[in-house]
C-alpha cells in the first residue's frame, strides 16, 4: 500500500528530524570542545516549557514571537552553560565534564518540575490537530511543519557556516581550538556561541515536537539516548552524519515498527545501529582514525 | 557537715544510678505522645508526579478530619512521603524501604503502579507493613502476600468485564489489543486475551509500547489496515492520551476501549476531541451523581481551590480512610496489629465503593464502564464481580 508506505516514511523523518536536530547539538559541541553533552535532550525540555509554560500560557505571547523569544533565551542559557558548566572544568579530566552534564540533566528534569509542576501540558503549535492528505494519505499537518523546519534550519547553518566570518571562526575553533586561538580567534567567546547555538536546535526541536505529544520534565529522556544513537550511526563528529543518522534512525524505527513488530521495535532499531558499526565502525559519514605504528 | 561540692557529687552518682531506670519511663511518656507514622510511596518527581499529587491530597484530608477531632488513641497521624517515580521497581523499593527502616512507619498508602509494588511485596513481609496499593494487574495479589492490599479492581477482573461489554454489548468481532510493556501492561492485556480466548475470539493485532513511546502513527496505521472494529488498550495515562489525540488526528474510524488511564484526567487533557467514544473500565467519575461522591467533591474543592478529585485521590482518600479504621478497631497500633484489623474488613462504605477483604487481597469488587461525551466521562453500566 503506496499511501501507508508514504505515512510511515513522513512520519519516520519527521520523527527523525527531532533526533537530527538534537544530534547537530551533540555534533557540535564535541567537534569544538571534545565533550559529550548529556544534558542535550533536556535542553528539547527546558525549550517546550518557557514556550509552553511560561510564553504562550502566562504572558499569552503571539506564536512565532514566542518561537523568537524562546530561542534567545535558551541561547543565552546555552551561553551560560558555556561559562558555568565547560569552562570551569575545561582543564578538569574529561569524566568530570560529561559527568557534570548528567547532573545538568537530572537537575533540570527535578528544576521543570519545581518551576511548571507535574501535570504535562498541552501545546497546539501552529497549526493545532489539522491533518492533510498527500497522495491519499493521511498525514499530521505538524510533520511537514517539522521537516520543514529542519530544511530551512539546514540552510541558515549552511550560510553561518560557510558564508559568515563568525561561522568560520566556528568551524576553525572545533578543527582546533588552539590553532584558532593562536590566529587571534576568540576561541572562549566562539565556543559560548557554540553552546548557544546547540542549545537553541535542542530547544527548536522541543517546540515543533510538543504538539505531537506533550510538554513534560522527561520529554527529553528518551530523545536524547535516541539522538545520541543516531550521532553514532551517522558518524560521531560528523555534521551531515547527524543529519542523515538522525533521519534514518527516525525511518527505522517508524518503518520497523509498522513492517515488523512494535513490541521489539528497540531491539530492531538498536540491531542497525550495533550491525552498522560492526561493519562500518565509524558510521556512514564518519572517518576512521588511523594511527601510526 | 556536708560540704556543697559533696552533696553535688553524690547527687551526681544517684542521678547517673537512677538514670537507666527513669529512661523507661520517659520514653513510655513520649511514645503515648509520638505521633502515629503511616507512609505515602508515590510518583512525587518525573512523568507521574501530578498522580502523586493527588495521592497526597486524597490522605491528607483524611488525616486532618482524624487530627481534628484528637487523632486515634490520643495520638496525631503524621504522614511520611517517599517518591517512588511510579513505575520503577527500584525507585519504588529504596522508597519502602526507607520509609519503613528511616520513618518507621505502620502502614502504607501505595505504592501506586504494579512494577513498583511488585518488588516491594517481600519487603513488606519483612517490615511487617500492611500497604494499601490502587496497583491493578493481576500479578499484585497473585503472590499471596497477607500485607498487600488492593483497593481498586483487580485488573483479572475489570479486563474481563470489558471484553464482555465490548464483545456483547457493542458486537466487536475483530479485535486490536495494546499495551505498554511493563508488568501492569503485560498482566492486563493477558487477561484480555485470555477472556477473548474464553469467547472463541482471537486478536487480529498485538501491539506494544512503552510510557516513553510518542508516536503511535505506525500502531494506529496497523490496527487500520487490519480492519478492526476497536481495540483494548492496557496503558498509562499519558499514552492512553496520545493514542486516542492521534487516532483522531489521523481519522481512524475503529473504536477504542481500555483501563481506567482512558476515563483519568491527565488522559482527557492529552487527547482533547479525540477523547470522545472512548471507553474505559474503572471505579469512579467525579460527576457521578451519588450524594457521597457529589459531598466528596465540595470537601475536595474546599481544601484544594482550583482542583477537583479524581480517582487518585479518591480513592487514596478512601485507603486512608481504611487504615484510620483499622487503627482504631486494634488493640495496639502496630503493623502486625493493623493487617489483622484490616484483614477483618467486610463491607466498609467508601467514597469509590464498598470495600470488602477477599483472601487474595483484593477489596473492591466492583466496577462501572464508562465512555466520554463532550470531553466528560459518563457512566454506561455499572458491573459488579
Amino acid at each position: 500500500m503506496l499511501q501507508t508506505f508514504i505515512q510511515i516514511v513522513l512520519v519516520g523523518l519527521a520523527v527523525g528530524a527531532a533526533y537530527a536536530l538534537v544530534a547537530l547539538g551533540y555534533t557540535l559541541i564535541w567537534n569544538a570542545v571534545s565533550l559529550v553533552n548529556f544534558a542535550q535532550g533536556d535542553l528539547v525540555m527546558l525549550g517546550a516549557f518557557v514556550s509552553v509554560g511560561w510564553l504562550a500560557n502566562r504572558l499569552g505571547m503571539p506564536l512565532w514571537l514566542n518561537l523568537v523569544t524562546m530561542l534567545v533565551i535558551l541561547g543565552l542559557f546555552g551561553a551560560g552553560l558555556a561559562w558555568g558548566i565547560y569552562h570551569p572544568l575545561r582543564n578538569a579530566p574529561q569524566l568530570s565534564a560529561i559527568v557534570a552534564t548528567l547532573g545538568l540533566s537530572m537537575a533540570l528534569q527535578n528544576i521543570a518540575v519545581i518551576i511548571w509542576g507535574p501535570q504535562p501540558l498541552n501545546f497546539a503549535g501552529p497549526l493545532g490537530t489539522t491533518s492533510v492528505h498527500l497522495f491519499g494519505a493521511t498525514i499530521y499537518a505538524q510533520y511537514l511543519v517539522i521537516l520543514a523546519a529542519l530544511a530551512a534550519m539546514m540552510a541558515i547553518q549552511h550560510v553561518l557556516f560557510r558564508h559568515t566570518a563568525l561561522g568560520r571562526a566556528m568551524r576553525a575553533t572545533a578543527q582546533d581550538a588552539e590553532a584558532a586561538r593562536l590566529m587571534g580567534i576568540p576561541t572562549a567567546r566562539i565556543i559560548a556561541f557554540i553552546f548557544a547555538y546547540a542549545t537553541m536546535l535542542a530547544a527548536l526541536a522541543g517546540w515543533l515536537i510538543a504538539p505531537l505529544s506533550y510538554v513534560s520534565s522527561d520529554m527529553g529522556v528518551n530523545l536524547s539516548l535516541r539522538a545520541f544513537a543516531a550521532t553514532i550511526l551517522g558518524g560521531f563528529g560528523s555534521i551531515p552524519g547527524a543529519l542523515i543518522g538522525g533521519l534514518a534512525f527516525g525511518v527505522i524505527e517508524s518503518a520497523g515498527s509498522f513492517y515488523i513488530s512494535s513490541e521489539y521495535i528497540d531491539v530492531i532499531a538498536f540491531g542497525v545501529l550495533i550491525a552498522v558499526l560492526m561493519f562500518r565502525p565509524q558510521g556512514i559519514f564518519g572517518e576512521l582514525e588511523l594511527e601510526r605504528p | 557537715m556536708a560540704s556543697p561540692v559533696h552533696v553535688s557529687r553524690r547527687s551526681l552518682i544517684k542521678a547517673v544510678a537512677l538514670a537507666p531506670l527513669a529512661t523507661p519511663a520517659i520514653l513510655g511518656r513520649a511514645h503515648a505522645a509520638d505521633p502515629i507514622r503511616i507512609g505515602i510511596s508515590g510518583p512525587m518527581t518525573g512523568q507521574f508526579a501530578q498522580n502523586g499529587q493527588w495521592m497526597k491530597n486524597g490522605v491528607a484530608i483524611a488525616v486532618k478530619q482524624v487530627n481534628d477531632k484528637g487523632g486515634i488513641k490520643g495520638r496525631m497521624i503524621d504522614v511520611r512521603i517517599a517518591d517512588d517515580l511510579g513505575p520503577n521497581p527500584t525507585a519504588a523499593a529504596n522508597a519502602v524501604t526507607k520509609l519503613a527502616t528511616q520513618d518507621e512507619v505502620v502502614a502504607l498508602v501505595g505504592p501506586h503502579y504494579t512494577p513498583g509494588i511488585l518488588p516491594n511485596v517481600p519487603l513488606l513481609g519483612k517490615y511487617k507493613i500492611p500497604a494499601l496499593t490502587g496497583a491493578t494487574g493481576p500479578v499484585v495479589t497473585q503472590q499471596g502476600s497477607p500485607w498487600v492490599f488492593r483497593v481498586r479492581l483487580n485488573d483479572a477482573i475489570g479486563a474481563d468485564l470489558l471484553v464482555k461489554y465490548v464483545t456483547e454489548d457493542l458486537q466487536w468481532k475483530k479485535i486490536g489489543l495494546g499495551y505498554v510493556n511493563t508488568a501492569f501492561g503485560q498482566s492486563g492485556i493477558a487477561v484480555v486475551k485470555a477472556s477473548l480466548t474464553k469467547r472463541n475470539i482471537e486478536p487480529v493485532l498485538v501491539q506494544a509500547h512503552t510510557d516513553a513511546t510518542k508516536d503511535f502513527t505506525s500502531q494506529i496505521l496497523a490496527f487500520q489496515q487490519a480492519s478492526v472494529d476497536g481495540i483494548i488498550v492496557w496503558t498509562d495515562d499519558q499514552p492512553a492520551g496520545l493514542i486516542a489525540k492521534q487516532s483522531k488526528t489521523l481519522g481512524v474510524k475503529f473504536g477504542i476501549a481500555g483501563n481506567t488511564a482512558f476515563s483519568q484526567p491527565i488522559f482527557l487533557g492529552l487527547a482533547g476531541e479525540g477523547a470522545n467514544g472512548c471507553m474505559a473500565i474503572g471505579e469512579f467519575v467525579k460527576d457521578n451523581p451519588d450524594e457521597r461522591v457529589q459531598a466528596w467533591k465540595k470537601l475536595y474543592a474546599a481544601a484544594y481551590p482550583g482542583d477537583e478529585p479524581e480517582l487518585y485521590a479518591t480513592v487514596y482518600h478512601d485507603a486512608a480512610k481504611l487504615i484510620i479504621a483499622a487503627m482504631e478497631r486494634a488493640d495496639t497500633i502496630s503493623g502486625e496489629a493493623i493487617q489483622q484489623a484490616l484483614t477483618g474488613v467486610r463491607d466498609f462504605q467508601g467514597i469509590v465503593t464498598r470495600y470488602g477483604w477477599t483472601d487474595n487481597g483484593d477489596m473492591t469488587h466492583s466496577g462501572i464502564i464508562t465512555k466520554v461525551a463532550g470531553g466528560k466521562p459518563e457512566i454506561v453500566k455499572v458491573i459488579t464481580s
